[in-house]
């Protein structure tokens, strides 16, 4: 995704807005180095109550092939 | 950072509003907003060539968001899942695709859960509407939505959207039991769902806008061995049977009259009666009681999903004493039939009377009748059997069928509406409403507020779990909404079947309506092809009975009525293929029609929701004089005669019952015995729709059928088409000829 990002342009990345809480959307937000991360408060909360539980149930999901691809895979399973 | 409802970064002079617009995908779904740009990041909300994931969707909120998001007027969208949307138009079209895709499969959970379907039913039910539906999203992910049921049902995370689970659990978890042993069940049921007469009476009794007349037994003068004998013997005084005598007794001619039961036909049988139909009980007398009581309508409406695909108009020109159509209880027609019959004096209907034997001689049937007070025999010169699809005269011949059976099963519920109805007098037809999702619904509006409603079930329901009323009255509330009381009238499950007898006239025994041939309720072709069979025997068989035809005329009936049977039976086929579509290519060709058919009136014409009863032209009939002249319009040989306004009347009470000759202006004309003169003028509204120069003729058949037309009738071309008209087939033709 980064690198999707740095084919467009090299501004720095300050702000990350976390549409919702799923694992998916939400794991890896730390590697963007932002200034700030942005979510509501229902979807905070929903992070606090579920968080947890999505990460162990997506790495559980995940196969070697899931790894095969230098970038993740848009088609990979789990919920989006 | 986080925030309630929303924050706004400036990044340098550009506006970005992060809103937490609503609930949609999750609880938490925020979106980012450039205004001055109009570019939309819509996350999860709005997918775009991909289905959405519905896990942990708020489906009852997901709409008003989208709503939302479609008030900020996006130029530009970036969906969840899919490429970036460039235009404005394109990110509606992802906005109303995703908002097509929450809506209908949350009124399909909903319907299913809320008549506490198992969770394998509606995963099913889902899975076929999201392939018949969403084919273009890719992988299906229906499945989601019902997994999320299944984790509500188990008392997981957050409280579910309102009603979809509290009701649905208990019920669903004890069916779900049960559903193993479905087929067996079933199985059984359909051993005793065999019931007959009385026994299937109590199980279904509950009208309760009318009340079946109860006619009483009369000891019949066989039982004290007098009579004996009856030139034409009519088995069953259904709709048919009692048409028949009826019209044989306008003819002058006398029946005996004889059905197992005491009552007109019970519960909801035909309700749609086609112009042609009311036009022959015109002829018979009872015309006007149908105009009166009956319901009159003309137009259709089909809708597919939500939305209403086209509208159609059955009769859109004045000038006709008969509609389109009236919807009528059969029952109610049936008591004014036995009225008739009895004011003609020369029906003697015979309740309670059952017959046991049929036993088919050279010059007559010699029948065995069973009474409450003992049996008897009864010889009969002509015997019409119009006892119905499980006719007793046909089993006991052992004729076959020829034909299809049908793997569907359809409900019919009739409901009296309580309050304000929410419909007008049209017959509405829905492919796949949101609900009854995946299946078809037709509704007409019958006498005395009841309304006929029909839900397409599948093969797989089971018919006696499917009329318990804890199952028929949540579908009823899905399609009239909360507020609409009523009161169910009438509920039973039928299957149908598209065949026929290879021969209708069998010696001295005739097969007329269902006993003959069978159809699918789609084009209400049943009971108006039934009585059209009766209209087209009746004055043979009194022809032959007074001597002016011979025994050959009777076969015309096989002649006529055949190829009728196959016009109903070809429609009927075809509507039920539309309407239940066997394979996904089927599916897909019906969807898309009904798409382009909104639009586009060519796609029109390729639904098919049934094609709406219409009387058979006896184009090839050995009665027919083939036009010799060229005609530019007009009833063609062998047609029914077209109605026209006549000053003080209408054209088709001038005719009648016997052979007339229609002539179009006055001056010198040929006039045959036998045959009436009704002169018509040559200018009009009738020799239009008649195509008629001046001086031109129409010799009109006893049922008001075409025989033959002539620009310049002659005596010897009248007597021609007279002769072949009685029977005299290609002698007359051959003397014509020379």
């Amino acid at each position: 995704m980064i690198a999707r990002i740095r084919a467009v342009t090299d501004k720095p990345i300050r702000h990350l807005v976390l549409t919702h809480y799923h694992a998916v959307r939400v794991l890896g937000a730390a590697a963007y180095r932002a200034d700030a991360i942005l979510a509501s408060d229902a979807t905070r909360a929903l992070i606090a109550e579920r968080g947890a539980e999505d990460m162990a149930s997506e790495i559980a999901s995940l196969s070697p092939a899931s790894f095969a691809a230098a970038t993740p895979s848009l088609a990979s399973p789990g919920r989006r | 950072m986080t925030f309630a409802r929303e924050m706004t970064l400036w990044l340098g002079s550009r506006e970005v509003r992060i809103i937490h617009i609503g609930r949609a995908h999750t609880a938490g779904d925020t979106v980012v907003w450039l205004p001055k740009e109009r570019v939309l990041f819509a996350g999860d909300t709005v997918e775009f060539g991909a289905t959405p994931y519905c896990g942990d969707a708020h489906f009852r909120d997901w709409p008003a968001t989208l709503a939302a998001i479609r008030a900020l007027g996006p130029e530009a969208l970036v969906p969840g899942r899919g490429r970036a949307l460039t235009t404005g138009s394109d990110s509606r079209l992802a906005i109303e695709g995703t908002e097509a895709f929450v809506t209908r499969l949350f009124a399909l959970v909903r319907a299913y859960a809320e008549r506490g379907a198992s969770l394998k039913e509606t995963y099913d039910a889902a899975m076929r509407c999201a392939a018949a539906r969403f084919r273009a999203v890719g992988h299906l992910r229906a499945l989601h939505a019902v997994q999320r049921l299944a984790r509500l049902r188990r008392g997981d995370r957050d409280r579910p959207p309102a009603r979809l689970d509290g009701r649905a659990r208990p019920r669903a978890v004890a069916r779900a039991g049960r559903r193993d042993h479905s087929e067996d069940r079933r199985g059984a049921r359909l051993k005793t769902g065999r019931l007959r007469g009385q026994e299937r009476r109590k199980r279904n009794a509950m009208p309760t806008t009318y009340t079946n007349p109860r006619f009483p037994f009369r000891r019949p003068p066989e039982l004290d061995g007098k009579g004996g004998s009856a030139r034409v013997v009519i088995v069953g005084a259904g709709l048919v049977g009692l048409t028949l005598a009826l019209d044989l007794a306008r003819h002058g001619i006398a029946s005996v009259v004889v059905d197992d039961d005491d009552t007109v036909s019970f519960g909801s049988r035909a309700i749609c009666f086609a112009k042609r139909s009311l036009e022959i009980y015109d002829r018979l007398g009872l015309g006007h009681k149908l105009l009166e009581k009956g319901i009159t309508w003309k137009v259709g409406k089909v809708f597919f999903g939500s939305s209403l695909a086209y509208a159609f108009d059955l009769l859109p020109e004045d000038g006709h004493r008969m509609p389109a159509f009236v919807n009528l209880q059969q029952y109610y027609l049936e008591e004014w039939l036995v009225e008739a019959c009895a004011e003609t004096g020369l029906v003697d209907l015979r309740w309670k009377s059952r017959v046991v034997s049929v036993d088919p001689r050279a010059d007559g049937v010699r029948l065995g009748v069973e009474t409450p007070e003992g049996a008897y025999v009864l010889e009969a010169e002509w015997l019409a059997a119009c006892d119905g699809a499980r006719s007793t005269v046909r089993e006991a011949l052992g004729l076959p069928f020829v034909g299809q059976v049908f793997r569907d099963r359809f409900l019919i519920a009739d409901v009296v509406l309580k309050s304000d109805v929410p419909f007008p007098t049209e017959r509405w037809f829905w492919f796949d409403p949101p609900f009854h999702p995946g299946q078809s619904v037709l509704l007409h509006k019958q006498p005395d507020g009841v309304w006929r409603i029909d839900f397409q079930l599948g093969w797989e329901a089971d018919p006696e779990e499917e009329k318990r009323p804890e199952r028929v009255v949540p579908r009823i509330r899905a399609m009239l909404g909360p507020n609409v009381a009523f009161e169910l009238e009438w509920v039973s499950v039928y299957t149908f079947r598209c065949r026929r007898l290879e021969r209708f006239r069998h010696g001295r025994i005739f097969f007329v309506g269902n006993s003959a041939h069978q159809v699918s309720p789609f084009g209400a072709r049943g009971g108006n092809g039934g009585i059209q069979d009766a209209d087209n025997l009746a004055w043979k068989l009194a022809a032959v009975l007074k001597g002016t035809a011979s025994d050959a005329l009777l076969d015309s009936y096989d002649a006529e009525r055949i190829p009728a049977a196959d016009e109903n039976i070809l429609h009927s086929t075809r509507a039920t293929d539309f309407i239940t579509p066997k394979t996904e290519a089927a599916r897909a060709y019906r969807d898309a029609v009904l798409l382009l058919a909104r639009e586009h009136a060519f796609a029109r014409r390729m639904v098919n929701s049934g094609r709406l009863s219409l009387p058979h032209t006896y184009a090839a009939s050995p009665l027919s004089t083939p036009d010799s002249e060229a005609w530019e319009g007009g009833p063609a040989p062998g047609a029914p005669c077209v109605d026209a306004p006549l000053e003080g009347g209408f054209l088709l009470n001038r005719l009648g019952n016997e052979p007339v000759l229609l002539r179009f202006g006055g001056g010198a004309c040929p006039v045959l015995p036998g045959v009436r003169l009704v002169t018509v003028p040559a200018e009009g509204t009738a020799a239009e729709r008649y195509a008629a120069p001046s001086g031109a003729a129409y010799l009109v058949r006893p049922d008001q059928h075409v025989a033959a037309r002539f620009q310049t009738p002659t005596t010897d071309r009248i007597a021609a088409a007279l002769s072949r008209l009685w029977g005299a087939g290609d002698a007359a033709a051959a003397r014509e000829a020379a």
